[in-house]
């Protein structure tokens, strides 16, 4: 009966590739999920990284745990590994790991053994989306109530809102524009700062589709354009 | 575009530099007027004079300096009637100046009911007053302030109690603490509560506030400091008497100790749970449960109104008022005043307008015996009327009257609310191990015996909590011997409060009129004063000969949504001055008749008002159940398989063969840690948890829904909630981690979207399995051939043919669909197929045994 009814055109369907929440354009495989491999030269990209490894951690919010990540509350840091660390919620930190992460968990796991840390990997069930650009601000601004000032939510901030009414964690992660594959706009002196405006945006999978839409059709009129993941990945190494 | 040109068009900075003035910005209207009202460097003020910010109010340009607040920008540019009375309509101006100013919420962009007082002025703000038509300055609604006295009293207060729904919200939200584990956050989507779990929660962050955390925090004690201001300081900040900038120092060196400023403490329980609201940068508000191990109450008092006709006239202030534009903001609050005091802050009032060059016309000294009759003016204030009938020509009427305090907080948080009739106000008792009261609203002191006094408290409520922390603790290891702990009272420390510290236990006095001694003067039953700001209601209209008739006036004033400590401090005085009611008087002021329980501040909601979205959640086999033509319904905003064309047929398959089911939508949550199990337990009413490597079907709550708990390992423990259930399993989880049981060692996530679900049921399950699956009863890992990763649980559930299997699968969400398609293939092949949620409502359930039947129907 199933196969009566099933509309099996999909050439990549059974080869065991864990797909995002978001169709990819343009599907390659790649690590083991069907990613986009769609490029664009928009000032405006809106890349599903949902691929990412992602891993909540829960430990004692003023433990030695705590006190070995350094990242407070509202804060998101990247690591030396490549590793961006959010404080999502008092005691709560958000992983986004573009490598595996499990000697990483190791070394965390040592620091204070007699009370180890909540690990749950949650790569599955969420979404990640990268919006960058100089548009950025506006397009999300459009659907939240979030202050997107510079001064409320700098780069290096995570924060949880509602988007396009969906919760998200914000996480704003300017890159610099060669990492962001547009054009050099920064200020000759301060090349040593990020100038391209960049959000993270991660929510529950099951409305990652809904926000992805909902973030094209705002930025429509912005000229927002979809950038696979994996011209995002040949570009850049980190998260 | 630069980065300065994207920052302001992203809302930019606050606050531009003198030297952006010129920046072009597109055409604007000619602003209201200078900057006429601003007085010399103040010693307290908190604005910054080299940067200036442009906004703009009901279309015109304004401009502030940064650090003003919306009011005293306006204020400073001479605009003194800025809001409008809800239901009366009449013209506002500042009252209090402070974030509970009733007169004083304007919208902000697209945010209505601003505390305009409180929020800083931004770069580009677009203010706005509320309720006006066509404008403030030509409002045809605001003919009601002539007609005010024809309004019948019974009618005319219906309306104001229209916006009660908000209220019983938020008030089941102080005393659950939870809404399912969730909370409704900016932009009107779900927040997950933030959880708090300080040993010291301090409810002020005036003097004796900050003086008692540094003690508790300097005995061990993690404590959080919450102070509705954006600084702390409290009254202290006004005067120039010196000591709070060296304790507020000390506190900001300490490590166990956070001040969170623009917070309120809206609402407190007797087991020291706070609701605190922490305005965000910006606008919006971020909730939080704070679980604390004993509250000290901080708040300070609240400087009452006073009741005549034409008392809500712009122009006519608080001393509060007045005294925080002139010191905190640099602002002149009129030209000539009249100024009536029944106290210090009264007198310290007439001292700070008559250095900032305000001609004091006339002290009316209340102590004396002197006394106000009316205020008149058209828009604004123009004279004041003395009883005898003199005029004196002022544009500003500052009245020190007295003081009242928030009953409701106190009584929430189980400390117990007083009448001192000598000091002619409520007094604040604390609850021993549990609550402690300082500062002014504990009683009258000095500098130095307030910070002496708040000292002792803090260190009894650190030497409580740090108790109660240990006992949480240790009641893993031995139940009997922490239960015992806790039920120790904090008699150790107590002995310490200094003697003359007895407000509360002094001999009565002779009983002067409730309220102190303004009272007999201080409300005016016949005019058409206004009693209470926030809901904007006179005093005729609660007037009543009949005693039945205008009990029921006050008590439902009392009760009424925004009605605030300050109003019911006047409607005390009301009822005191009508004898056949005056008995509720007192029962009024205490916050026990009719206004026990109400908030602090309340929530503004402003940001529902945006664009509502709603989001359609699709689960991870979403692109299957296309690709089966799938019949698609919208079920509590997901998209979910009602059928897949041949309803019947999947009806049969469950019955008598093998149906395949798309689970993604329940709840699974992961709970790992020591004590996980115990919790797991507890949800479950008692009943024993699996042994590891077990399944059980369990039931929970009280409404006798089931869950169905996995033991992955002794301490990690997974929870399957039906999604009906779903958010109310992780609500009583939250609560058992947080608040009854906080301090747990157990770490909860919900991971129901990362491992999808997809049920096998009916008579063939064990067929579409291999033999050496994992059995009934247990969670194993997927079958090989299934080609992925992922476990298996087996449980038998009890329906009314019986028991019946049900096999689940939990697979990485991404990866579910090849296992999908391979189990609709073994489906077929035993004379199954994939069945919806209409042929799988001939699930048994063991609730009702028909609540699934219903739905399809």
């Amino acid at each position: 009966m199933a196969t009566e009814l099933a509309d099996r055109t999909d050439p990549l369907a059974d080869q065991g590739l864990a797909r995002s929440a978001v169709e990819a354009v343009e599907p390659r495989p790649d690590g083991g999920w069907l990613v986009s491999a769609r490029g664009t030269d928009a000032g405006l990209r809106l890349v599903d990284c949902s691929p990412v490894v992602k891993v909540l951690l829960q430990a004692p919010p003023a433990g030695a745990l705590a006190g070995h990540l350094a990242v407070p509350f509202g804060r998101a840091e990247l690591f030396e590994d490549g590793f961006l660390v959010a404080c999502t919620a008092p005691g709560e930190w958000l992983l986004l790991c573009p490598a595996d992460p499990q000697e990483f968990l190791d070394r965390l796991a040592q620091i204070d053994p007699d009370r180890p840390a909540g690990v749950v990997d949650v790569t599955h069930g969420r979404t990640l989306l990268r919006l960058t650009g100089r548009d950025a601000t506006p397009l999300l601004a459009s659907l939240t109530a979030l202050d997107l000032s510079d001064r409320a939510l700098p780069s290096g901030t995570a924060t949880g809102a509602a988007v396009a009414g969906v919760r998200v964690v914000v996480v704003r992660d300017d890159l610099f524009a060669d990492e962001a594959g547009l054009p050099d706009g920064a200020d000759p002196a301060d090349d040593d700062r990020p100038d391209v405006v960049s959000y993270l945006l991660c929510c529950d999978r099951s409305a990652g589709r809904h926000l992805h839409e909902q973030l094209l059709a705002a930025g429509r009129s912005l000229g927002v354009a979809e950038e696979g993941y994996l011209p995002y990945r040949e570009r850049r190494a980190d998260i | 575009m630069t980065r300065v040109e994207r920052a302001e068009q992203s809302g930019g900075a606050s606050g531009s530099s003198l030297g952006d003035r010129g920046r072009g910005r597109g055409p604007q209207r000619p602003p209201v007027s200078s900057i006429s009202h601003r007085t010399v460097h103040q010693p307290s003020e908190v604005i910054d004079r080299h940067r200036l910010v442009g906004f703009s109010f009901n279309g015109r340009a304004v401009t502030g300096f940064a650090g003003d607040t919306i009011v005293s920008a306006l204020m400073a540019n001479g605009v003194r009637a800025y809001a409008q009375g809800r239901r009366l309509q009449r013209r506002r101006g500042v009252l209090s100046a402070d974030r509970f100013d009733p007169s004083c919420l304007l919208q902000v962009d697209d945010e209505p009911n601003v505390p305009a007082a409180h929020r800083h002025v931004a770069s580009r703000q677009q203010v706005r007053s509320q309720h006006v038509w066509p404008s403030l300055r030509f409002d045809l609604k605001s003919l009601n302030q002539r007609i005010g006295r024809l309004l019948q009293s019974e009618a005319a207060l219906r309306p104001a109690t229209g916006t009660g729904f908000l209220r019983p919200a938020y008030r089941w939200l102080a005393a659950r603490g939870d809404v399912g584990g969730r909370l409704i956050g900016a932009g009107g989507a779900e927040l997950r509560a933030g959880y708090e779990h300080p040993d010291v929660l301090v409810v002020g962050g005036g003097l004796a506030g900050l003086a008692a955390a540094e003690a508790a925090a300097a005995a061990g004690a993690r404590t959080l400091v919450v102070e509705a201001d954006h600084r702390p300081g409290g009254w202290a900040r006004l005067g120039r008497e010196g000591g709070i900038g060296e304790v507020a120092a000390r506190v900001d060196a300490l490590d166990g100790v956070e001040v969170r400023t623009d917070s309120v403490a809206v609402g407190i329980d007797r087991d020291g749970i706070a609701l605190v609201v922490t305005d965000l940068p910006g606008g919006g508000e971020q909730l939080s449960v704070v679980c604390a191990g004993h509250v000290v109450l901080a708040t300070g008092l609240i400087e009452r109104t006073l009741t005549f006709t034409g008392n809500d006239l712009p122009g006519v202030m608080l001393a509060t008022g007045a005294r925080r534009l002139v010191n905190l903001w640099a602002v002149r609050p009129g030209r000539r005043a009249v100024v009536l005091t029944a106290n210090a802050h009264g007198d310290a009032a007439v001292a700070d307008l008559e250095r900032v060059g305000v001609e004091v016309a006339e002290v009316v000294d209340a102590r004396r015996g002197a006394r106000i009759g009316r205020v008149r003016g058209s828009a604004e204030l123009e004279e004041v009327v003395a009883p005898g009938g003199r005029t004196v020509p002022a544009d500003l009427l500052v009245v020190a009257a007295g003081w009242t305090i928030d009953a409701g907080l106190v009584e929430g948080a189980g400390g117990r609310v007083v009448h001192d009739r000598s000091a002619g106000r409520p007094l604040a008792v604390g609850r021993p191990g549990a609550v402690g009261v300082v500062g002014a609203l504990a009683g009258e002191a000095s500098f130095e015996e307030v910070v002496a006094h708040a000292s002792v408290i803090g260190r009894q409520a650190a030497a409580s909590a740090l108790r109660r922390r240990r006992a949480a603790r240790s009641v893993r290891v031995e139940a009997a011997s922490a239960a015992s702990t806790l039920a120790a009272p904090a008699t150790a420390a107590a002995a310490e409060v200094p003697e003359w510290w007895s407000p509360v236990g002094r001999a009565a006095p002779p009983q002067p009129p409730l309220g102190g001694p303004l009272n007999d003067a201080s409300v005016d039953a016949t005019s058409v004063g206004v009693v209470d700001f926030a809901e904007d209601v006179t005093a005729v209209e609660l007037f009543d000969p009949d005693p039945v008739t205008a009990t029921r006036l006050l008590t439902r004033a009392a009760a009424a949504p925004a009605s605030s400590a300050r109003a019911r401090a006047e409607l005390a005085g009301l009822a005191q001055r009508q004898p056949t009611v005056s008995d509720l008087a007192e029962r009024l002021l205490l916050g026990t008749g009719g206004g026990a329980g109400h908030l602090t501040g309340g929530v503004r909601l402003g940001s529902l008002a945006r664009l509502v979205h709603r989001p359609v959640r699709r689960t991870a086999l979403f692109e299957e159940h296309a690709r089966l033509r799938a019949r698609l319904e919208l079920v509590d905003g997901w998209l979910e398989v009602a059928d897949y064309g041949r309803p019947q047929a999947e009806r049969w398959a469950v019955r008598d063969a093998l149906g395949v089911r798309d689970t993604g939508r329940s709840g699974l949550f992961d709970l790992q840690g020591p004590d996980a199990a115990r919790l797991v337990a507890e949800l479950c009413g008692g009943s024993d948890p699996p042994e590891p490597g077990r399944v059980r079907r369990l039931p929970s709550g009280p409404d006798r829904s089931a869950v169905v708990v996995a033991r992955l390992a002794e301490h990690h423990l997974q929870v399957r909630a039906e999604p009906d259930d779903a958010v109310a399993v992780e609500g009583r989880l939250l609560t058992l981690l947080h608040i009854t049981h906080r301090g747990s060692e157990a770490y909860l996530a919900s991971v129901g979207e990362s491992e999808t679900g997809i049920a096998l049921v009916g008579p063939a399950v064990g067929s579409a399995l291999p033999p050496d699956a994992a059995p009934v009863g247990t969670i194993g890992e997927l079958p090989v051939e299934l080609g992925a990763r992922g476990r298996l649980w087996r449980w038998e559930e009890q329906g009314p043919d019986g028991s019946r299997e049900v096999a689940e699968l939990r697979i990485p969400a991404g990866e579910a669909g090849p296992v999908w398609r391979r189990l609709v293939d073994r489906a077929s092949a035993a004379g199954g197929c994939p069945v919806g949620r209409l042929a799988a409502g001939e699930v048994p359930d063991d609730r009702t045994g028909s609540r699934h039947d219903e739905r399809s129907r």
